[in-house]
């Protein structure tokens, strides 16, 4: 078996988790108020492992499956500017976890998969693990 | 145990002619049973075996394969050629056919046995006898619940639960005091069947066999049916070398014998990961006691499913990561995000691996899914008689095992459909290694050791070395027993279906006594 790791939330998977990385690096851009330029590789270095799957699986659907301008429509969706800003990022972002796990399971069901690095995902959660790649080449 | 009746081949008089009223040769699972269903009758049986009863080096040379087909060296080597045959370290893994393995399927060539699933499931109820299985109950719930085990929590129509169960009967010592008390069998330990003789060359009567044994003396055995049950391998090549009569051998008129040769294909392709630490699942990780056997669970796909995919039959069996495996996954889920997690995350957002906390010391839990599927009947797929020849003089066989792209595509469908489903019940979610588009399949996939296929049943002679009486065509008393009558193999490993058509087969020839006055 390969190593495969990644951070698995258990109830949510890699959607979940990826909507919490996505919401992480978002945050973490806000607080610090300035984007730092760096490699994708650089940003791997210093992510924590799981993340860094993440990253993993994200990249591997950038290359692969995402067509022009698919990841901006899914950042639309997924971090409504009014809601992020609001004080309610924890409520959104719970919501988001909720709607995300019922979306999956749908996409799941209707064979709507991609495979990346191995897993076989929902197109929905991967493309969010395509945003935390895109998300942390930016940081 | 010592055998107090037997004979040895080693020392019989050369041209010796023994006579029976019907001859096993090869004392394995189907021999053995054939035997025991003739024991104490007015008929004279003969049990011929190849070995001892132990294992023997020199006589474990006579079992050397030319083989030239996919990954060279590694099949066959697991045949054991002494008393008992091959059940002297079988795994004791026993569950019928589905019924619809014995149909014909547009989608899978030179499918369909000549007879259905009711034919041979009276069959399977007295096979359950000889290996000591009790119950005829294959139900998961029956026998899960029964334990307390609970299955996975998929849509049975896409992803089911099957169960098999486990009693590993060595044949030979089972049965081997109840032949050698019987005053009509006789057991010839170290006769090695080198030819079948027909009246002449334009009969269909068989009427003895050449026996050689390693110490160089040969023999006859005369008798009024014969039956050959030596495997897959060695039937076709027993046929084959048959040849100084009928050229191309006996039963070999439409050259079919050795062609579809099967295995199942075994293949760790990927596994399941679950999101929650502990599911209870224990049932389909190993075998668990059940009264005086053993049972276990393993997915499968039904066979409503398999005919929506038209794919070959698959099953899978699960076993849990491996120790480095699990410590990588141990790594990877030690996380678990919940609100509070995200509330923490606030404080320190980037760092969210170092923020979630693991709520569990238990230990990580992954499921590797080992595939255990059919390969589909395939006339290239062979066995022939090599040049190179054994001890005894005689062509060794040449196998030369080929799968097919439908074998593979079947695999990559099947594990696209289980990751579906873990994914939609919620199960967690599953990787695949093997890469869809690639051929790594066909290139890696192993044999279990199900050597099958060589023999196959037809009724019409053109389609079939044998008939659905396992009579060899255009013999009069010729029978093939064991896994190389099967048309098609299905994901059930075949000891228990071997049985059940050595029970059959033996009644056909109690019938063929009879109407002859025997």
């Amino acid at each position: 078996m390969k190593d495969s790791s990644f951070g698995f939330n258990r109830r949510f998977f890699v959607g979940g988790a990826a909507v919490v990385a996505a919401a992480s690096f978002y945050i973490a851009a806000v607080a610090r108020g300035a984007l730092k330029a760096c490699s994708y590789e650089d940003v791997e270095v210093g992510l924590p492992s799981e993340l860094q799957s993440l990253v993993r699986i994200g990249n591997s659907y950038l290359s692969e499956h995402t067509k022009d301008g698919e990841l901006d429509t899914l950042e639309g969706a997924l971090f409504d500017e009014t809601e992020t800003r609001s004080a309610n990022i924890l409520f959104a972002v719970q919501r988001r976890l909720l709607a995300l796990d019922r979306q999956v399971r749908d996409e799941f069901a209707r064979c709507e998969t991609v495979i990346c690095d191995g897993w076989v995902l929902a197109k929905s959660e991967a493309r969010l693990c395509a945003m935390v790649a895109a998300r942390a080449r930016r940081l | 145990m010592e055998y107090k009746t037997s004979l040895d081949a080693r020392e019989i008089e050369p041209e010796t002619k023994l006579d029976f009223d019907l001859c096993i040769v090869g004392a394995g699972a189907a021999g053995i049973t054939i035997a025991r269903e003739f024991l104490n009758t007015n008929l004279r049986v003969c049990l011929l075996e190849s070995g001892g009863l132990r294992s023997d080096a020199a006589v474990n040379s006579l079992s050397e394969i030319d083989d030239v087909g996919h990954l060279p060296g590694t099949e066959g080597l697991n045949r054991l050629r002494y008393f008992g045959g091959t059940t002297n370290h079988w795994g004791g893994h026993c569950v019928p056919l589905e019924p619809d393995d014995f149909e014909k399927q547009d989608w899978i060539a030179y499918s369909g046995w000549p007879y259905d699933y009711n034919e041979v499931r009276p069959y399977y109820i007295r096979a359950h006898g000889v290996l000591g299985l009790g119950e005829f109950d294959y139900i998961p719930e029956n026998i899960g619940s029964g334990l307390g085990f609970e299955t996975f929590p998929f849509d049975r129509k896409t992803v089911a639960t099957t169960v098999s169960r486990y009693n590993r009967v060595r044949f030979g010592i089972r049965y081997g005091d109840e032949l050698d008390r019987a005053k009509n069998i006789k057991v010839i330990l170290y006769s090695d069947v080198s030819e079948i003789n027909l009246a002449d060359s334009t009969a269909n009567n068989v009427v003895k066999l050449l026996v050689k044994s390693i110490a160089g003396n040969q023999f006859y055995v005369a008798a009024k049916y014969f039956v050959i049950a030596t495997g897959a391998i060695e039937n076709a090549r027993l046929l084959l070398m048959s040849n100084r009569q009928r050229v191309s051998g006996i039963g070999n008129h439409s050259d079919l014998v050795g062609r579809f040769f099967q295995e199942h294909l075994s293949y760790s392709s990927g596994y399941i990961v679950p999101n929650t630490r502990n599911p209870k699942l224990r049932f389909y990780l190993r075998e668990w006691p059940y009264g005086d056997i053993g049972v276990r669970a393993h997915i499968a796909l039904p066979s409503d499913k398999v005919r929506e995919l038209q794919i070959p039959k698959y099953r899978a069996e699960i076993g849990l990561v491996s120790v480095s495996s699990a410590y990588r996954l141990a790594k990877a889920i030690k996380h678990n995000v919940s609100v509070g997690d995200v509330l923490a995350l606030m404080s320190d957002p980037v760092g969210l691996g170092t923020v979630a906390r693991c709520n569990s010391n238990a230990p990580p839990t992954a499921y590797l899914l080992i595939n255990h599927v059919e390969q589909t009947p395939n006339p290239d797929s062979r066995v022939t008689l090599a040049v190179k020849k054994d001890p005894l003089d005689r062509p060794q066989p040449q196998l030369n095992w080929k799968l097919s792209p439908l074998d593979q595509e079947g695999v990559i469908r099947a594990q696209r459909l289980i990751a579906h489903e873990v994914g939609r019940s919620g199960f967690g979610r599953m990787q695949i290694e093997m890469r869809e588009g690639a051929n790594d399949f066909l290139e890696k996939a192993v044999g279990p050791g199900h050597q099958m296929g060589t023999t196959r049943m037809d009724d019409d002679p053109a389609r079939g070395v044998t008939d659905g009486n396992a009579k060899v065509h255009y013999t009069n008393n010729l029978h093939v027993a064991g896994s190389s009558l099967f048309p098609r193999c299905g994901w059930a490993n075949p000891t228990l279906t071997i049985v059940a058509t050595s029970i059959r087969l033996a009644d056909h020839l109690k019938i063929r006594f009879r109407a002859d006055g025997v």
